[in-house]
Parts: structure tokens; C-alpha cells; sequence
């Protein structure tokens, strides 16, 4: 085998190795489908706000990124800074949910956009924040008021700031 | 040219500023073509007001999508059977049939909606999915609240169970196309779904859903008489 030859397998065996390094180890990577589902796990001593109006508890929370967010996306123009911007639902099923006349599950608007780094996406009021283990945590800076129906019966909710939520990543289904 | 009140007025203005009856002939004549003035400047701008006055709301004036197929003020149904031959030529394909129904109650919630602000994501077509899935004699629903896509189609999500949706653009020659999921700038697909029930998370064995397998991702239903649609 010729030294030339040689150096090519030798790159051959290498490139793999270097392009798996190379992958974005990012939270939300671009154009790949996702959902984390979890639940709360405010420490009670945090001193955050109590929910109110009616003050039911969070149960479930999914974090869903399918079609509708990745097509939204693609439609965004990446900002200058180099930060991502992505789309996320955050789909919140409290207590209540399936008493007479609830809403089943309440939902972020469609149209919001957080601005990402590798570990963080922030939409200003709420935060996704990657964790070692692949977890993430949902934690409200500000609050985030989730909505359910239609114009004529539209009902919504509020996660006060200070709530945290980890969530795990799960298969597509779990965000269903 | 002045009217009673306004010829009232303008004496009694001379009279309090002592003006004799030529200064008061004087101030009448000023007053009078200031007042046609006004009236020359209403005149020309009464056509715009009048449009104005006369044209609907923008909200309600806007082109609303798939008029011709679902059309405004007017029930509808449209349908797809899957006869035996082909779903047994396209085993990947789970729906058996497939309806979506404006009936005169959609129709009435649609006026009311139009009659709201407009805004992005309010609702312009309400309409009720039925589906009937392979092996199933049971066929599921789900209640749709439709707003108007960036491309012009609609988009559609169950107003109980957030998080899925679907798109339902015109087919032509009055048919509407049901997609579920779509394909990204790369080429790729990406699936989605819509619950099919109430129960969300909520039912034992996993939420009933209309997901895009292999072979539903697209569905065209024709224009078809209401009983298809029951």
C-alpha cells in the first residue's frame, strides 16, 4: 500500500470519529422533531407565586416540536448575533382536566419564537435549560399564560414565574 | 344663508360687540363664505366618507380561503371512501374513510367568529373531521377550528386537545385536500396528527389519533351530499 493510500484509509478510519464530534450537541437541534414531557418540581421553599384563579396544579407538562414549529422556523431569518431561533408548544394539562366544561389541556400561542444557544433557549418569559443528564428544565421567568378553545369559549391559565418543571426527552407519541 | 339659531347668534354677537348694521353686513357676508367654504371641503370629501361608512369591516371584507369549496354562509360536506380493493392494495393505509362536515351550526359559528376582530389565529372555519379507521366499524370525530395558513390554506386543531393539527387546502373542482404533516425546504417529511376524541392523555389505552403513516399523509375529498357526511 502506497503512502498516499495509506493516508487515505487513514482519513477514511478518522472522519467518522471527527464528524460525529463535529455534530451539534445542541438543545432543539434544527429541523429534527422533539418533546420532553414532565412535571413540576418547584422547590417549596422558592417562594414562587402560588397559581391562582383557579389555583390548580400542573400535572403534566409537554414541550412538543413536530411539523407545525419546524415549518414555522423555516420561515424565520436567523438572527445576526448567530443565537438559533426555534418554535416550541408548550402543551400544560392541570388537575382539572376533564371536569365538566375544562379544557383538556391548555397550550402556548402558535406563532413564539425562543432565541437558542447549546444549553439554553429563552423566550424572555419562560426558559428551557438543557441538564447533564438530557433532561431539561422549564423554568418561568416572568410567567406564561397558556389557552385553550376557541374565540367564543377562550380560557386560559398561568404559570407564575419561579415554576420549574423537568422534563425528559420521549418518543414523538408522548407529546399526543 | 344662515340658518335661524346662526342668524340668532351673529346679531346678538354685533349687537354685544356694538357693530352698526353695515359691520354686521360686513361679518354676515365673511361668515357666509366661510360657511361655503366648509361646505364646498365636505362636499368634496362626502364620496370618501361615504365609502367609508358604507364598506364592511376589513375583518369581514378580507378573501377568506377555499370559498369556492367551503363556501361562506352555506353548509358542506365532503368525503372519501377507500373501497376495499385499494385499502387491500395499500396495506400501510389506516383510514377506510374520511368526511369533513360544515353543518348549519358551523355555519352560524363562522358568522359569529366573523364577526370578531381579526387577528392571526382567529378562527374562520369550523368544521367537524369523521374518520373511520381500518378494521373499525366505529368511525371517530373531532370538533375543527380552522385559521387562515401563511400559505394561504387553512390550518386546523382540535380546540380540546392542543398540540395537533392539520392542513386543508383546495384540490380543485370544489375538492378539498386533507394533509397531516408536511415536507420541510430539505425534502424531508415530517409527520403530525390530530386527536380524534375528547379523551386527550386522558383514555387508558393511549389517545385515538389520525397520524401520518406511510400512507396517510394526504387525503382528497370530493364535494358530496350532506347524508355522506352522517
Amino acid at each position: 500500500m502506497s503512502a498516499r493510500a495509506r493516508m487515505l484509509a487513514l482519513a477514511a478510519l478518522l472522519l467518522p470519529a471527527a464528524s460525529a464530534r463535529a455534530e451539534p450537541d445542541a438543545l432543539f437541534p434544527p429541523a429534527i422533531p422533539g418533546c420532553y414531557i414532565g412535571t413540576e418540581i418547584t422547590p417549596t421553599a422558592a417562594g414562587a407565586p402560588p397559581y391562582r384563579k383557579p389555583a390548580v396544579p400542573v400535572t403534566a407538562v409537554r414541550l412538543a416540536r413536530g411539523y407545525p414549529q419546524l415549518a414555522h422556523e423555516e420561515q424565520q431569518t436567523r438572527p445576526a448575533e448567530g443565537d438559533r431561533l426555534i418554535n416550541l408548544r408548550v402543551i400544560v394539562t392541570f388537575a382539572d382536566a376533564g371536569k365538566a366544561g375544562m379544557p383538556k389541556r391548555y397550550s402556548s400561542g402558535r406563532y413564539e419564537l425562543l432565541r437558542c444557544t447549546a444549553d439554553l433557549c429563552d423566550a424572555n418569559n419562560y426558559r428551557v435549560e438543557r441538564q447533564a443528564d438530557g433532561a431539561v428544565l422549564l423554568r418561568m421567568t416572568g410567567g406564561l399564560f397558556v389557552g385553550a378553545g376557541t374565540e367564543l369559549n377562550y380560557a386560559t391559565r398561568h404559570l407564575p414565574d419561579g415554576h420549574v418543571y423537568r422534563l425528559i426527552a420521549s418518543a414523538m407519541g408522548s407529546c399526543r | 344663508m344662515l340658518g335661524g339659531a346662526g342668524a340668532q347668534i351673529l346679531v346678538r354677537c354685533c349687537t354685544f360687540l356694538r357693530l352698526g348694521r353695515r359691520d354686521e353686513g360686513i361679518v354676515r357676508k365673511a361668515v357666509s363664505v366661510q360657511r361655503e367654504k366648509l361646505y364646498a371641503r365636505a362636499m368634496r370629501i362626502l364620496p370618501a366618507l361615504l365609502i367609508m361608512a358604507m364598506t364592511p369591516p376589513a375583518s369581514a371584507a378580507e378573501a377568506r380561503p377555499l370559498t369556492d369549496a367551503l363556501p361562506p354562509g352555506r353548509p358542506s360536506c365532503h368525503a372519501r371512501v377507500v373501497d376495499a380493493a385499494e385499502l387491500a392494495a395499500h396495506p400501510d393505509r389506516r383510514v377506510a374513510a374520511i368526511t369533513l362536515e360544515r353543518s348549519a351550526g358551523d355555519v352560524a359559528l363562522e358568522r359569529k367568529w366573523g364577526a370578531r376582530e381579526q387577528f392571526d389565529d382567529t378562527s374562520i372555519i369550523s368544521a367537524t373531521l369523521r374518520v373511520r379507521l381500518r378494521g373499525n366499524p366505529v368511525p371517530h370525530s373531532v370538533r375543527l377550528a380552522c385559521t387562515q395558513s401563511d400559505d394561504g390554506a387553512l390550518v386546523c386543531t382540535s380546540s380540546l386537545c392542543a398540540g395537533g393539527e392539520i392542513g386543508i387546502a383546495d384540490d380543485g373542482r370544489g375538492a378539498v385536500a386533507v394533509s397531516i404533516g408536511g415536507t420541510l425546504k430539505s425534502g424531508r417529511f415530517i409527520g403530525h396528527y390530530i386527536h380524534l376524541d375528547d379523551s386527550c392523555e386522558g383514555r387508558a389505552g393511549g389517545p385515538i389519533v389520525l397520524e401520518s403513516g406511510d400512507g396517510d399523509r394526504r387525503f382528497s375529498l370530493a364535494k358530496a351530499p350532506k347524508e355522506a357526511c352522517r
